[in-house]
């Protein structure tokens, strides 16, 4: 075996989950080897960019520099265009995810990480208590394998996990960054309607007063063939007919509870690719820092000279249950139900609210409202927005 | 019939992989692949696909 591939730890997959994941790993003192398949770190952004305030706060510090917008307004746009404005406890940043994966990157390798970009992990396989990363550059070894390779959760797949999702637990997504239009910079928006977005949404995240991320999601249940792009490009020639549009991409988005077991002997399984989200909005980011801090960490403490003790890495997935586990199932409980959600009664809930004039509206209270013949629901949905 | 898939327009996004089965589908070297003797022709790959990249391939004679 080729000594100078050998590592303690090695990460498959170079976004926020596993660039915080060989960080903190290797701030704890081991050897990490990162790899990512892109060429350009954070490229191509698959991602409407928007995180809340809490991601930042309990993962990592957040530098200005990666701020595009600080957002404090949620319009939230039902069916018949009518839209309900969410002010009460809506607030986040639009980042740049190049950026600021550029830069996490580069503090990982600052404090010890090896970074390969560029370069994919075509197999990967357990090797008498090692495991082996097979790529073009070589087959790289270590004690503890952290698995961050996104949604497409491949490798994991070696490992026995089913992690192929079901059409009712994935979104097929399209997005844009639109320039050249006016747009309140302190404001997301999001439309539903399933004509608009069946199963899904809308969302236009700024990046300026003059410029945004908008992209389009829906329901594997109810996608046909390039069914994203065609509404999205429909959405935006609607509503945004003068723009110029630029960095058209599509993508998934897993909507599905989170992975169990995260941890199976040395290999641990972290963000997209543990379907550790949010499946009320698409909200990954912070759920990816958090997990991969985590299994960074945990990864660390579990290797003593050259054994990985597997009974300690379990630890990762009792914090990870502990902070989100509930909150992230209890998003998939409701996602489960609003997929079914009618236009007519999203119009029914706008039209009841903006009637009643309920002064500062939350997403709480929205939920709750939604969910008022479903108290178990009413129940979730109290929980997640108290959370 | 097999599924094959329209490099032309894809985006290399994974969502095909992420749908599929039965492990029959890969990427690399900037391209999909679909193993057939794995495929299933469940077809979820060909229906969540954002640019309609993958079709059926009638021409095929299998």
């Amino acid at each position: 075996m080729n000594e100078q591939n050998s590592f303690d730890i090695v990460v498959v997959g170079g976004g926020p989950a596993g660039i915080m994941a060989a960080q903190h790993a290797s701030k704890n003192g081991k050897s990490v080897c990162l790899i990512d398949r892109k060429e350009k770190i954070g490229y191509p952004v698959r991602c409407g960019e928007g995180i809340g305030l809490k991601g930042f706060g309990i993962s990592n510090p957040i530098r200005d520099e990666w701020i595009r917008c600080r957002v404090n307004t949620l319009e939230l746009f039902a069916p018949s265009g009518k839209s309900v404005s969410i002010r009460n406890g809506f607030n986040g940043y639009v980042v740049d995810r190049v950026k600021m994966e550029t830069d996490m990157t580069n503090e990982a390798v600052q404090t010890g990480t090896c970074f390969i970009g560029g370069t994919e992990v075509t197999d990967a396989f357990s090797n008498n208590k090692m495991y082996s990363c097979v790529t073009s550059k070589g087959t790289f070894s270590c004690k503890c394998l952290i698995l961050a390779d996104g949604i497409e959760s491949k490798i994991a797949r070696n490992f026995g996990w089913k992690t192929a999702l079901p059409l009712k637990d994935i979104h097929t997504c399209a997005t844009a960054v639109v320039s050249n239009i006016a747009i309140k910079d302190n404001s997301c928006a999001l439309y539903l309607g399933q004509k608009k977005a069946p199963g899904g949404f809308i969302w236009i995240f700024p990046r300026s007063n003059t410029s945004a991320n908008i992209g389009l999601g829906i329901s594997g249940k109810y996608s046909t063939p390039g069914k994203p792009m065609e509404l999205l490009k429909g959405f935006l020639s609607a509503n945004f007919p003068k723009a110029t549009i630029t960095e058209v991409h599509a993508g998934g988005v897993p909507m599905g509870r989170w992975v169990r077991p995260l941890v199976k002997d040395g290999v641990m399984l972290v963000g997209d690719s543990a379907r550790q989200m949010n499946c009320l909005n698409g909200a990954g980011i912070n759920y990816s820092l958090f997990a991969g801090k985590a299994a960074g960490m945990i990864a660390a403490q579990s290797i003593n000279g050259d054994i990985c003790n597997h009974k300690i890495l379990k630890r990762y997935e009792k914090i990870w249950a502990k902070e989100f586990g509930k909150q992230q199932e209890r998003s998939y409980a409701l996602k489960e139900e609003m997929i079914h959600f009618t236009d007519d009664f999203m119009n029914e809930m706008a039209d009841s609210i903006l009637m009643q004039k309920e002064g500062k509206m939350s997403l709480m209270k929205l939920f709750l409202k939604a969910f008022s013949s479903k108290p178990f629901l009413m129940l979730k949905a109290y929980k997640l927005f108290s959370s | 019939m097999k599924i094959i898939v329209a490099s032309e327009f894809c985006d290399m996004c994974g969502t095909c992989i992420t749908v599929c089965q039965n492990n029959a589908i890969s990427m690399h070297n900037g391209s999909v692949f679909i193993d057939q003797n794995r495929c299933i022709y469940c077809k979820h790959c060909i229906n969540v696909c954002p640019v309609a990249a993958l079709k059926i391939d009638k021409q095929s004679g299998e």
